[in-house]
């Protein structure tokens, strides 16, 4: 049995329409344009739209999912049947699912009022400025925007280097430090095109170009008090801690489940040589069906913040990169040389799970992070 | 070797020495001065900003529109701060001296 069916088989028969009507809608819109996204780097708009009319980005926002009940877990499998089949869209639909959770867990109802629908619908495409200040936070690195108060709300100037999902009129979460006392830090959200927020395509990648990925310039940007998510950020950053790397894993998931298909592909010309290979379908099938449930077990309760459910969340998230990892390395010695050909499947594979790697929380983030709650 | 002298936030000042066409973003980065340069170069980050001795500033060629616009978004913007990442070292700039912002 498939991860997407196990999920679904758990979830019951509302998982089973949602899922099944986005996997329609990754067939029709998404699969025929994965390369133009991979090598073009067009960014899949239409796609996503589409995918948020079959109810992608809704599944974890209590007033819009299809049966009134918050589920990341849904929202997960959601993410992996599109990640099943292309990476970028997958890690845009993360994006937008976090923006999501941001106005879910924010105590700004009006605000929560004005975005969340849209967001929810797709109608309202929107990322997350988080990397910069979730690695701040664990003290890898500084803040990049500093902000001063001002009446009716904050001037905030930086430079945050890579947002993604972004384009004119789409929105973002993002924290910045208050200049005044730098323990002090406010969540809001943003809007790519208000007076004093620009964004800027500066660097082309290894792969994931097709994710509306810009540096986001700050030059003194009044960001008003009704944008603000939280001041202080503090509460509303643990809150959304588990879930927003929960969510992540939905990406994941869905690379080891494009990559074990691919190895099924190349066994069916291939399966007598494949045979002796160290780590066969078979072996990623029954590790993924362990990791899923896993993850399920833990989107249950998206909002537990004890050390070691914590660990659990982080662990599940680090064995996500592990098995990406693995699991495109072992698609590629199946595939052998056609794998190895600009353009193919296999290729694009390799180049996206390194992408799961080092995406905040990355690799090296999560071991830090693991580290330090083994010591506490 | 070309060389420019860096003053670290600590008031101590580090001779560093690069081949021609090397940025100072690169040879502050291999010095393991705390000059970032997360973007590679690509300014979208300020993470190598410096702000450049006053008889320098004029010396350079002046900052692209990519640059200022970059420049701009810095929270303590000094008349003759510049991305290191822009400063390419060669014999029109050998002896360049900057310090790091707080």
């Amino acid at each position: 049995m498939s991860m997407i069916s196990l999920t679904a088989a758990r979830t019951g028969l509302v998982a089973d329409d949602v899922i099944g009507g986005v996997r329609a809608v990754v067939e029709t819109e998404l699969a025929p344009i994965v390369k133009a996204i991979d090598i073009d780097g067009v960014y899949p708009d239409a796609a996503l739209r589409a995918l948020g009319k079959a109810g992608l980005f809704r599944q974890h926002l209590a007033a819009h999912a299809p049966d009134g009940a918050q589920d990341v877990g849904r929202a997960i499998a959601a993410m992996t049947a599109v990640g099943t089949v292309c990476l970028s869209t997958s890690f845009c639909t993360w994006c937008q699912d976090a923006a999501g959770w941001y106005l879910e867990n924010t105590d700004n109802t009006a605000l929560r009022d004005e975005l969340q629908a849209g967001i929810a619908s797709g109608a309202v495409l929107g990322g997350t400025g988080l990397s910069n200040p979730m690695k701040a936070l664990s003290g890898i690195e500084g803040f990049k925007l500093r902000a001063q108060r001002a009446e009716g709300g904050w001037v905030v100037s930086g430079i945050l280097p890579w947002v993604s999902n972004l384009g004119d009129g789409h929105w973002f979460g993002t924290v910045f430090e208050d200049a005044a006392d730098a323990s002090h830090r406010i969540m809001a959200m943003i809007r790519c095109g208000q007076p004093g927020v620009e964004i800027r395509q500066a660097a082309r990648f290894h792969a994931l170009e097709g994710t509306g990925t810009f540096a986001v310039l700050f030059r003194r940007a009044f960001i008003a008090d009704a944008q603000i998510l939280a001041d202080p950020a503090v509460d509303l950053v643990k809150r959304i801690k588990a879930g927003f790397i929960l969510l992540q894993t939905g990406m994941g998931l869905g690379v080891i489940r494009g990559c074990i298909d691919l190895m099924y592909e190349a066994d069916r010309t291939h399966a007598e040589t494949n045979a002796y290979l160290p780590k066969r379908p078979a072996w990623f099938e029954a590790e993924l069906a362990a990791l899923d449930e896993r993850i399920m077990q833990l989107a249950v309760t998206p909002h537990e913040s004890d050390t070691d459910y914590m660990r659990q969340v982080l662990t599940a998230r680090l064995n996500v990169s592990e098995l990406s990892l693995e699991a495109s390395q072992a698609a590629m010695l199946h595939a052998g040389a056609r794998g190895y050909i600009h353009g193919s499947a296999f290729n694009r594979r390799l180049r996206e799970s390194y992408f799961v790697a080092i995406v905040t929380p990355s690799i090296k983030h999560l071991q830090q992070e693991l580290a330090r709650l083994a010591v506490h | 070797m070309p060389v420019a002298f860096i003053t670290d936030v600590d008031g101590a000042q580090h001779m560093l020495t690069g081949a021609a066409g090397d940025s100072v973003m690169q040879i502050a980065r291999a010095a393991g001065l705390p000059v970032l340069g997360e973007c590679n170069g690509s300014m979208a980050c300020a993470t190598c900003h410096v702000i450049l001795d006053a008889d320098w500033a004029d010396r350079l060629p002046p900052p692209s529109e990519d640059e200022e616009g970059t420049l701009d978004t810095v929270f303590n913007l000094q008349p003759t701060s510049r991305l290191s990442c822009q400063i390419v070292l060669d014999d029109t700039t050998d002896g360049i001296r900057m310090r790091l912002p707080e």
